[in-house]
């Protein structure tokens, strides 16, 4: 089945003179329980696709579906019970003064959700916390830990799709290796399906099973990320990251750079 | 060295706090002379803090002791604020690790660039101007002259931090203290900001520290790579050497990389040994 659809998005900003398509025409399938991944350099427009599913944006125009299910401009509660999204930044995405279990709460409280304690402390043990950390704030934790309060925030909706900004890149590679771990064994447990949006190939061929690349608001390409490490990219634009990733990547030589 | 910046001997930071005392860098020591030189660790294991107490720039109640903290003619340890004042900015220049924080939101980026070029430099408004933009063209941004009058809440993340390095580098520092300048840039940005740099070592014969948690990046772009773990330099070796690496916790930084060529269905977590704490 599937899951998130995409028809000819379109996105500007500006009117008049001012005007700036971010998005053009972008067309995307991510089918049930797959991991999809969206890669670019920045200002390619990935974040802003997401954006859009998740309701931040609201005067795209074309056709988005999940599950099956068209999105109207204005988003309905029973939307988000399905789609919730994790930011980039955990040091910016938590708030400063809430405790944990009010972070966690709130979305409970929002959907007229029962069983708040067991819930949260469920979705706790599920990120690989634990009770202790419901009444702490943001900065008493560590970044690790606060990424994993982003995504217990967003499970805690039980949602099917999981829209995932960078969600490693404000990490150390020890933590990140935590996180995409767990990220990996949630899809398993939980059947979700992800949207990721990323600029490391690495962490792109290792979460996701299709790559879309995205170059000035187009999507100009669409492989497996098996093609991926292959070499198996036609477009000049995704040669070149593929290159750039590898230029740092552990088997390859020192670059020569003049 | 001929070339010698830069001369550290065990240094040591403490930050108190009432009674706390918190141990953040013990007897570090290394030497920075014409070259690359990387420190790498997780968050908390002091690299950053190594960087800042080369400028002094934390908080009065720490306490900073070291057997040498030499930077040319000036000892950093005894030097007054007033000194201090001189060298940051002009002398020494840290590139910061995030620049939506670094940046003052409500002025335009190109005055602020400018701004940094005044402290240090008699010139009139229309100079400063025309060396930012010569300066923003330098660091690979189309359009200079629009991107002056923006907001840092309208330029990207890449572009931000090729902003901060414009402002960091147009005083022509000795040597710049880069903390993770390339953390928040794609691939195909970070070659080129990468390039500005060593173009800018090369060409001014500055000394680069670049504090990092990006090992494989390191390797290829670094002459010398010091490793630290809980305060301490657990290991350092040539850039080129690191797949000899011997410490098992830089070996575990290593495998926790997810890599293209090598998929794996999980990737390895460090394992952390408290014998390194104390060896």
């Amino acid at each position: 089945m599937t899951m998130i659809q995409a028809q000819s998005l379109n996105l500007s900003f500006g009117v008049g003179a001012a005007c700036n398509q971010v998005l053009h025409d972008v067309d995307l399938t991510v089918e049930d329980g797959e991991s999809f991944g969206l890669v670019g350099e920045s200002g390619s427009g990935k974040t802003t696709v997401l954006r859009c599913l998740a309701g931040q944006y609201r005067h795209w125009s074309g056709a988005l579906s999940i599950a099956g299910a068209p999105l109207q401009h204005k988003l309905s509660k029973e939307h988000f019970r399905k789609v919730q999204m994790v930011f980039q930044d955990p040091y910016g995405s938590l708030h400063p003064r809430h405790t944990i279990d009010t972070a966690l709460r709130e979305p409970l409280t929002i959907h007229g959700m029962g069983e708040r304690d067991d819930r949260i402390n469920d979705i706790l043990l599920k990120v690989g916390l634990n009770d202790s950390f419901r009444y702490r704030y943001p900065h008493q934790l560590s970044g690790g830990q606060r990424q994993r309060v982003a995504i217990a925030r967003a499970l805690i909706l039980e949602p099917r799709v999981l829209l995932l900004d960078e969600p490693t890149s404000a990490l150390d590679v020890s933590v990140q290796a935590e996180i995409l771990n767990l990220l990996a064994d949630l899809r398993q447990r939980e059947k979700l399906t992800y949207l990721m949006v990323t600029h490391d190939l690495g962490v792109v061929s290792h979460l996701c099973d299709k790559v879309a690349v995205m170059q000035q608001g187009r999507i100009v390409e669409r492989l497996d990320s098996q093609a991926l490490s292959q070499d198996l990219a036609c477009h000049d634009y995704t040669r070149m990251l593929v290159q750039a990733s590898r230029d740092f990547s552990a088997e390859s030589p020192r670059v020569a750079s003049a | 060295m001929s070339t010698l910046k830069l001369t550290v001997d065990s240094l040591n930071v403490r930050f108190v706090n009432g009674k706390k005392e918190t141990h953040a860098v013990r007897d570090v020591s290394f030497t920075l002379g014409r070259e690359k030189l990387a420190i790498v660790g997780e968050s908390g294991s002091g690299k950053s803090t190594v960087g800042r107490s080369l400028l002094k720039l934390h908080p009065g109640s720490t306490q900073i002791t070291a057997k040498a903290l030499q930077f040319g003619d000036v000892d950093l340890l005894s030097a007054s604020e007033k000194a201090m004042q001189k060298i940051r900015g002009q002398r020494i220049s840290m590139i910061m690790q995030d620049p939506k924080y670094s940046l003052n939101p409500v002025v335009k980026v190109g005055e602020q660039i400018a701004e940094a070029y005044l402290a240090h430099h008699k010139a009139s408004r229309s100079e400063a101007r025309e060396r930012v933009l010569l300066m923003l063209e330098k660091v690979h941004i189309r359009d200079p002259g629009r991107v002056y009058n923006l907001y840092p809440h309208e330029v990207s993340g890449g572009m931000g931090q090729r902003i901060m390095i414009a402002m960091m580098v147009i005083t022509n520092p000795e040597v710049i203290i880069a903390d993770e300048p390339t953390s928040a840039l794609d691939v195909s940005v970070r070659q080129q900001v990468l390039n500005v740099l060593e173009e800018l070592v090369v060409e001014q014969q500055m000394g680069l520290i670049f504090v990092s948690h990006d090992l494989n990046l390191v390797r290829n772009y670094c002459d010398r790579v010091l490793v630290m773990y809980a305060g301490r330099v657990v290991e350092s070796l040539a850039a080129c050497d690191l797949q000899y690496a011997e410490h098992p916790y830089t070996r575990g930084l290593l495998a926790a990389l997810p890599s293209m060529d090598n998929r794996r269905p999980r990737l390895p977590v460090l394992q952390r040994d408290p014998l390194w704490l104390t060896c």
